[in-house]
Order: C-alpha cells, then sequence, then structure tokens
C-alpha cells in the first residue's frame, strides 16, 4: 500500500499532459457551447433539431457503424487465418495488416484518389479492357469514404480478435462436432461465442475511431457524406462559429463516453459467462 | 463369441514419410474396455483421432457395427469423447453442457431435461446443472465431460487420457468410478493413457503401443505375466532383463546365458535375447525357494526398505543389476548384507525368453 502511495507520482507526466491537452480545452470548448452568445441550451437544442445537424448525426453514426461490421467481417477470417497458420505465414499475414500503418493517412486517403476517381488508374484500366462505357463514381461518395476507412481501421478489429482467438483451444470446436454439431452449427454455438470478446473489443475501437474520423470522409467522401468532425471543423472554418463547434465537439465525446461504458457494461455482463 | 461392435484392419497414419500409426488390427467387442497404453508418440491418440473421426486413415478401414466408418463424418458418428482437458465449453453452464449432443439431435425440451437429469445423477452432480464449468473442481468438471459424452447413447466412448490433470488421490478414485460407470451402462470404451498402472487396473484388454504399432493385445495378466515384446515387458510393471544369446531351444524353452525362460515366439538358437524375469519372482536363496530351477549369484549393492516388502538390488558378476522385491516376513528370513554375496533362485516358468531389439 505504501509503495503503490509513492509510486502515484509516476503518473504526473501522464496526469500533466491530460490536464493541459484535453481537459482543460475541452472544459473550455464546453463553457463556450453553453454561454454564448447567452448562456444556455441553445446551440444543442440547434444540432438536435436542425434536419442537417441531424443528418450529419446520422451519418456519422451509421459510417462508423458499416465500417465496424465491415472490418469484422473482413478481419475475422484474417484474424482466424492468423491465428491458425505456421509462424513463417503468421508474420507474413501480421506484417501485411500491419503495412497500412507505416504510411501517413494523408497520402494514403490521396493514393485512393488517384486510383478510385473518374479518369483515375482503376477507371482507365477497366474502359481499357471495355469493361465499362462510362467511368465509374467510385469515390466522392459513401462507397469511397467506406473503403477508406475500412481500410485504416481493419487492424484495431483484427489484433484484438487474433490475440482472443489464439488462446482457443481447439478441442472446443472438436468436442462440438464430436457431439453432433455440424461444422457450421459449432462455429455459431461455440467457436463464435467464445470469439466475442476479441469481436467486442474491435468493435469498439473501430466504431470509436470511425465515431470522430476526418481527413478520410473529408476527402473520398461527397456532399452526403460529411461527418461530425468534418461539420466542426466548417463550423470553425467558414464560419468562425466557435460556440456551435464547441457543442458539436461535446456531443461527440458524450457519445463516444457513453458508448464505451455501454458497451463495457455489456462485456462485464458476457464476460461472467466466459 | 458376439460379433465384434468395432474393427481396425490394417489402418495407418502417415504424414509425409512419417507414419504415426501403422498396420493397427483390432477388434472390439461390445460392452468390452480397451485400453491403448504406450508413451507418447506411439500412435495411440493418432488411433483413437482416426477412430473419433478427426484424424483420416491413410490405410486400411475402420467398421463399426458392420458398417465402414470412414465416409461418415464425425457430427455423425455417434461416438461419444471425452478429451484430455475435457473441453466443457465455458460459455455455457454445465446443464447446457450436458444438453448439448441432445440438442444437437433434435431432441424435445423436455425430454432433453430429463435425460440431463438423469445423466447428471448418473455421475453423481444432480443439483449442479445451473454452475459454470470454470466454477467447479477437476474432478466435476471430469464428471461433466463424462455425463456430455455419455448422455446421448453413444455407439462407443472414446476416452483420451481423460484423468491426466487430476492427482493421484482423484485419479484413483476417478479410475474406479469409471470403471463402475462401464459396468452399469455396458458401454464400449476405448480408452487412451500413457499410465500403465491405470491401464492394468481399469482394462478388460490392453493394447500396448509403441513406434506407431500394437505392440501385443491381451489382458492385463497375459501382459504382465507373458508379455511378448522387450517393449512390453520394460513398459508394463518393472522387469529384470539378463541379455544374452538364444542356447538350447526345445519346443518353448530354451536357455539364455545358462538359465531356463519361456519362449513367447519363436527364436533360432544364437539370435541376441533377453531374459526377463519379474522382481517379485526372484527369491533370495536361503528363503523360501522351492520349486526354483535357476539361480543367479552376485554381490548386493543396495537394500531398499520399502515397509510392506524389501527391494534388494544385486549386481551379477558382468555387472547387469537385477532387482528382487520380498514381502516383509520373507524378507526377515533371508538376512541379506551390503556387499556380501547372494544367490537368487527362480522358476524357468515365471522367466520370458524375448528378442533383444
Amino acid at each position: 500500500m505504501f509503495l503503490k502511495n509513492r509510486n502515484i507520482w509516476l503518473l504526473a507526466p501522464a496526469v500533466l499532459l491530460i490536464g493541459i491537452c484535453f481537459l482543460f480545452p475541452v472544459s473550455w470548448l464546453l463553457q463556450r457551447s453553453v454561454s454564448e452568445p447567452v448562456w444556455g441550451l441553445q446551440n444543442y437544442i440547434t444540432i438536435f433539431s436542425k434536419t442537417i445537424y441531424l443528418g450529419v448525426l446520422w451519418n456519422t453514426v451509421a459510417i462508423a457503424g458499416v465500417t465496424t461490421l465491415l472490418c469484422a467481417l473482413i478481419g475475422f477470417p484474417v484474424a482466424y487465418s492468423m491465428a491458425h497458420s505456421s509462424p513463417w505465414i503468421r508474420k507474413v499475414l501480421i506484417f501485411s495488416v500491419l503495412i497500412p500503418f507505416w504510411t501517413s493517412i494523408l497520402v494514403r486517403s490521396f493514393a485512393w484518389l488517384v486510383i478510385l476517381q473518374r479518369g483515375g488508374i482503376l477507371n482507365d484500366f477497366l474502359a481499357g479492357i471495355g469493361l465499362i462505357a462510362e467511368p465509374l463514381d467510385l469515390v466522392y461518395n459513401r462507397f469511397g469514404v467506406l473503403l477508406g476507412m475500412v481500410q485504416v481501421l481493419l487492424p484495431f478489429m483484427v489484433f484484438p480478435l487474433f490475440s482472443v482467438i489464439t488462446r482457443i483451444d481447439g478441442s472446443y470446436f472438436s468436442a462440438a462436432t464430436n457431439l453432433g454439431a455440424t461444422p457450421i452449427r459449432a462455429f455459431f454455438r461455440v467457436y463464435l461465442p467464445l470469439c466475442l470478446p476479441g469481436l467486442a473489443t474491435g468493435a469498439m475501437l473501430v466504431f470509436i475511431i470511425s465515431l470522430g474520423y476526418f481527413i478520410t470522409p473529408a476527402l473520398l467522401g461527397g456532399r452526403g457524406d460529411i461527418m461530425i468532425a468534418q461539420l466542426i471543423f466548417e463550423r470553425i472554418d467558414e464560419f468562425g462559429d466557435w460556440p456551435l463547434a464547441s457543442a458539436l465537439a461535446i456531443v461527440l465525446l458524450v457519445g463516444t463516453g457513453l458508448l464505451f461504458v455501454l458497451v463495457n457494461a455489456l462485456i462485464k455482463i458476457r464476460g461472467r459467462g466466459i | 463369441m458376439t460379433d465384434p461392435i468395432l474393427q481396425l484392419s490394417d489402418i495407418g497414419k502417415a504424414y509425409g514419410p512419417v507414419n504415426a500409426a501403422r498396420d493397427i488390427n483390432l477388434d472390439v467387442e461390445p460392452g468390452e474396455f480397451v485400453t491403448f497404453l504406450g508413451p507418447s508418440g506411439s500412435g495411440k491418440t493418432t488411433t483413437l483421432m482416426m477412430v473419433a473421426g478427426f484424424t483420416a486413415p491413410t490405410q486400411g478401414n475402420i467398421q463399426l457395427e458392420g458398417k465402414p466408418l470412414d465416409p461418415i463424418p464425425v457430427w455423425k458418428r455417434d461416438i461419444g469423447m471425452v478429451f484430455q482437458h475435457y473441453a466443457l465449453f465455458p460459455h455455457m453452464s454445465v446443464a447446457q453442457n450436458v444438453a448439448f449432443p441432445l440438442e444437437m439431435r433434435g431432441v424435445a425440451k423436455e425430454d432433453r431435461r430429463k435425460k440431463v437429469e438423469e445423466a447428471m445423477e448418473m455421475v453423481g452432480l444432480a443439483g449442479f446443472g445451473t454452475r459454470l464449468p470454470k466454477e467447479l473442481s477437476g474432478g466435476q468438471q471430469q464428471r461433466v465431460a463424462l455425463a456430455r459424452a455419455m448422455v446421448f447413447k453413444p455407439r462407443l466412448l472414446l476416452m483420451d487420457e481423460p484423468l491426466g490433470a487430476l492427482d493421484k488421490k482423484l485419479r484413483e478414485h476417478m479410475q474406479l468410478e469409471i470403471m463402475h460407470l462401464h459396468k452399469n451402462l455396458g458401454a464400449t470404451v476405448l480408452y487412451v493413457t500413457h499410465d500403465q498402472e491405470e491401464a492394468l487396473v481399469m482394462s478388460d484388454r490392453i493394447a500396448v503401443f509403441n513406434a506407431g504399432r500394437i505392440e501385443q493385445i491381451g489382458t492385463p495378466r497375459d501382459l504382465y505375466e507373458a508379455p511378448q515384446t522387450k517393449f512390453v515387458a520394460d513398459f508394463i510393471g518393472e522387469t529384470n532383463f539378463v541379455s544374452g544369446t538364444v542356447e538350447a531351444v526345445n519346443g518353448s524353452v530354451a536357455k539364455v546365458r545358462g538359465l531356463d525362460g519361456q519362449l513367447s515366439t519363436q527364436l533360432a538358437e544364437g539370435s541376441r535375447a533377453v531374459l526377463a524375469i519379474r522382481p517379485e519372482r526372484l527369491h533370495v536363496l536361503g528363503g523360501d525357494a522351492s520349486g526354483d530351477d535357476n539361480s543367479l549369484t552376485g554381490t548386493v549393492k543396495e537394500l531398499i526398505y520399502l515397509g510392506q516388502s524389501r527391494k534388494a538390488i544385486i549386481a551379477l558378476e558382468d555387472g547387469t543389476e537385477v532387482t528382487a522385491l520380498e514381502q516383509a516376513a520373507q524378507a526377515e528370513a533371508t538376512a541379506l548384507e551390503m556387499g556380501a554375496q547372494a544367490t537368487l533362485g527362480f522358476r524357468s516358468s515365471d522367466a520370458r525368453i524375448l528378442a533383444d531389439v
């Protein structure tokens, strides 16, 4: 106990950093959001009553949700293969999943533009081999946003899943089939439930990071794909509307926090079963 | 003799050039308890996995109740299995675990509950249904695994070292309990273990595995009293080996280094062989040696007091050490001294002459 108390000073740099770089600006935002132009909740009322803002909030949740779902669907087989392959192949897979982290997100998003735009590599190629007459709209829309975000966020799904799957004993699946379950039933009744902690962690990471995403949707999305972070940027950059931008930021923060608490509680309830 | 329920004919499993198991032949009678005994890597688990359907044999075929088993997938084989670490599903309650095979077979809910209750009662765990596997002790988990593997009345029950994770005392208790369950239910059991004592206690018959092959199949008594290979004699129980060449073959008897013994298999004169004799069949002369027609002399190297018995380790002239085990009462009558000369006697009918490989 004594030692624990002494060691608490080791946290000082982190506490200081969070205090200066997070708590202080957030309180400042919170204060502006309820005090300008006059004290009150008018900024929040605006956000939750105007269709344009509600649309953006919905976009944000929908894009984050679909991104999470796609990451789960694509990431699960990857994590499974990683867990069930020879050490050498596992290294190659881990390496390939990690590669996206090595390049700047800005460069990656621009690279997608080069590939996907109307005069881009992909459209040129498809037109060249005569598969399409008119170039396809692959970017500046929801498809482009999802593609870019899934590519960037996939590792956040794969690694938590991988760490859980490697620890699942293969005999559970064997036992299930031995007891009469077809491989498909064994997967859904036994294997998948055992993967849930990893799936939940991965989904939470991807969803929460998606909620505040800025660069990818800004570069690869169209007018209909504006997410909350872009809206905040716009309010400040174009209109200098700090109070509303602050309120939006607080909505994002509180929403993310609530989600975190909710998922944690769910995992805890399930965790008692696992 | 009834028709065998399970027939393994020449089955084998090769991984590339490596034979994990080969030339396995075995007929199992209905209701029989057959143990696969052998060191790790001897092919016993591979063979069990081929019966369960987790591994496909690369040679030979398996028949269950007279029908080929190979085309039937694992989930349709109706073979119960207790896994080494039980493999109880951690996210399901004990009752859900036991109900799982019934659920997969589409048994109605009401019927399911009744059968689960019966199975739980059978293994002495009535009332534990709502617990999670991790809330049970190792022995209790073992019982749940048994209940789950038996609740659907499988045609065959496989057990892969099911007691390996338990401590000695609990293991001995569970051995008896599994034997009782086996007797009461009349189930046919294939049991894998590397523990020879466990095999001797539990089995109707034992198949001793070595290097991917079955060395010998027989009742525990057969294997202990009449091992046919040096490996079997060495692996089951303790044995003294005196090595030399085969001399004076006469029907089923022969000599090695002038000592008489029984031939298990035909050996040519002059071939390398060992004479195998169990420590409890060696008598220290001076005591009750009636009927002994062989004798060995050597120097007493070690005297070990074991309470109910005494172990004497005696070095023969060529340095071979042999062990004689005598009951306490017998040992008192034959005073031995360290470093002194001692003469040991045994009956030729107790000694086996086996090929030395």
